[in-house]
């Protein structure tokens, strides 16, 4: 955050302040990163679809990309990836977009890719390298960018679901770096990117964002960094062009990120951009 | 809804701001645009004591200073010469004991406690059980000087009269809560992890809602996320309200009362 000076920090409006209901449920959202189905460590409160859209609706929510967390543990990511897909369209009201999961370590992973874009429609696709237990460097990853961009899918890079610390035992997952993934994404120009949860701080990974800033298509959400000024500082680091919402509810109450904004105090036009602007151009028309 | 932030911390360098008092004042201004009335600082001892001084001073209506001990690394006597000059001497309300400050259930350590009971003095204890070891357990990850639940819980058995605030709810909070479940003088307090759906629920399934208290960890955290595990739980607003203020202002009311200090 050295790079923040105290006056820029706080020239934002010292907004009333109020319930954060009441400042979600008139600006509208698009949150790039819900989850659907359920974490196997936890029961929450809104693992069953029904109410997760019930509340992202009342929050403001016109559109919800939802990845599945039988996607992160199961191996037959076909079935999951349709049953995430009829799940978004049973239980959606033209809130949830589906992006399946796609584990480039599995045999004729490019047959669930194929099936996520030409069969199920998505828009794209959500990969967990921590829980899929590869690295940003593995050629096979490389290859799997590469078939997304030319079919033209958005690709999530899930950084992250758990604190570390809190890990069954017999389940500990390394967090991957992120390091690696400027050289993976250069061999996919044009390939659109969104980093989610992979910045425990955005000061942090000062280095590590620099490489990524340089690639036109990469956005990064804002769930995972925590401190005081790392929105702001996300903000400046990567530009607020490439910031985009996202919640990563039902793990994270939905008024983290929503409150964030107010925290960081932004003027409404970077405030805008960040709830959907950015995430709207990013999918573009569909 | 009255809200008063338990915990922050600010002398991190992120936090804009040259000076310790412009960090403290971003702090108060940030602290305001989410709807925070007052904190309570943990200072640091140090070059910045005079600085302290008159950050309370200047500060008073919006501040409760607390008093950042270490246990292990200081001799037990200078650790209770330095709660007597900030506490009973001095403008301070409490002390924090953090995550290298010692482990709290060690009987050496009993007369700061003691001390502290004896002053009426809020105490936030920092606890974690860090997954770690070999066969990894909850705890095993922990620094060598870092205190989980379970020390808060043996130093409260012996102090039935005080309370005890075991900070961030042990860390792993579904084990933190069990932790301290039958100590019913231990509260905790939910700040510095993620935002974690459920966390204060089940804090008030196991616990009742009188046990829990609002934290930040500013600067580590934001206010954003741990405003957002109160905020964002299914519970009513009679219960929010002693979270976010009523539980502490109770537990503070004596030392408040000792000291000669109103507070509306």
């Amino acid at each position: 955050m050295s790079g923040i000076e105290r006056r820029t920090f706080l020239k934002g409006s010292a907004a009333a302040a109020t319930a954060p209901g009441a400042l979600g449920a008139a600006r509208e959202i698009i949150d790039t990163h819900v989850y659907l189905f359920r974490w196997p460590f936890r029961r929450l409160r809104d693992e069953e679809t029904p109410r997760l859209v019930e509340m992202l609706r009342g929050k403001g929510a016109v559109q919800a990309w939802a990845g599945s967390f039988e996607g992160v543990f199961h191996k037959d990511l076909a079935a999951a990836n349709a049953r995430l897909a009829e799940e978004c369209r049973r239980h959606g009201q033209g809130l949830l977009t589906p992006f399946g999961s796609v584990n480039p370590k599995l045999p004729d992973w490019e047959e669930d890719l194929r099936r996520c874009h030409e069969q199920l429609r998505m828009p794209g696709i959500r990969v967990h390298p921590g829980y899929h237990h590869y690295k940003l460097d593995d050629a096979d990853f490389a290859r799997l960018a590469e078939a997304a961009a030319r079919r033209g899918l958005i690709l999530q890079v899930e950084g992250w679901l758990e604190d570390e610390r809190h890990h069954h035992p017999l389940m500990r997952v390394p967090t991957p770096d992120l390091a690696p993934l400027t050289g993976a994404l250069a061999r996919s120009p044009g390939l659109r990117v969104v980093v989610l949860n992979a910045l425990r701080t955005a000061t942090g990974a000062a280095k590590q964002l620099a490489g990524l800033r340089a690639l036109t298509e990469v956005y990064f959400d804002f769930a995972m960094p925590d401190g005081l000024t790392d929105l702001n500082a996300l903000i400046e680091l990567v530009g607020r062009e490439r910031v985009v919402f996202g919640s990563y509810a039902p793990m994270f109450y939905f008024e983290s990120a929503e409150l964030k904004i107010r925290e960081a105090g932004l003027d409404e036009t970077t405030a805008a951009l960040i709830r959907a602007g950015n995430a709207r151009r990013l999918m573009g028309p569909r | 809804m009255r809200i008063w932030d338990l915990h922050i911390h600010p002398e991190a360098g992120r936090i804009p701001g040259k000076t310790l008092t412009a960090k403290v004042e971003t702090i108060l201004e940030v602290a305001a645009r989410v709807g925070i009335e007052r904190i309570g600082v943990f200072f640091m001892l140090g070059k910045d004591e005079p600085e302290i001084l008159r950050i309370m001073e200047r500060f008073g209506d919006r501040i409760f200073g607390f008093v950042w001990l270490h246990l292990w690394q200081d001799p037990v006597e200078a650790t209770i010469a330095r709660l007597n000059r900030w506490v009973a001497d001095g403008p301070m309300i409490g002390m924090k004991l953090g995550g290298d400050s010692g482990i709290y259930s060690v009987p050496a350590y009993d007369p700061v406690f003691r001390r502290a009971v004896e002053l009426k003095a809020v105490m936030y204890l920092h606890t974690w059980m860090k997954i770690g070891g070999d066969p990894p357990w909850p705890g095993g990850g922990n620094l060598p000087q870092e205190s989980r639940p379970q020390d808060v819980v043996a130093v409260a058995s012996r102090y039935p009269e005080a309370s005890f605030i075991c900070g961030h709810t042990g860390g792993d909070w579904e084990l933190g809560v069990r932790a301290v479940r039958a100590q019913r003088n231990v509260l905790v307090e939910i700040g510095g992890g993620y935002p974690a759906q459920g966390q204060v629920e089940m804090a008030v399934r196991e616990l009742g809602a009188e046990r829990i208290i609002y934290g930040s960890d500013v600067s580590g955290r934001g206010f954003a996320s741990q405003l957002a595990k109160v905020h964002g739980a299914a519970m009513s607003d009679r219960e929010k309200e002693l979270i976010f203020s009523g539980n502490l202002h109770r537990i503070m009311r004596p030392i408040l009362q000792a000291k000669g200090m109103v507070v509306k």
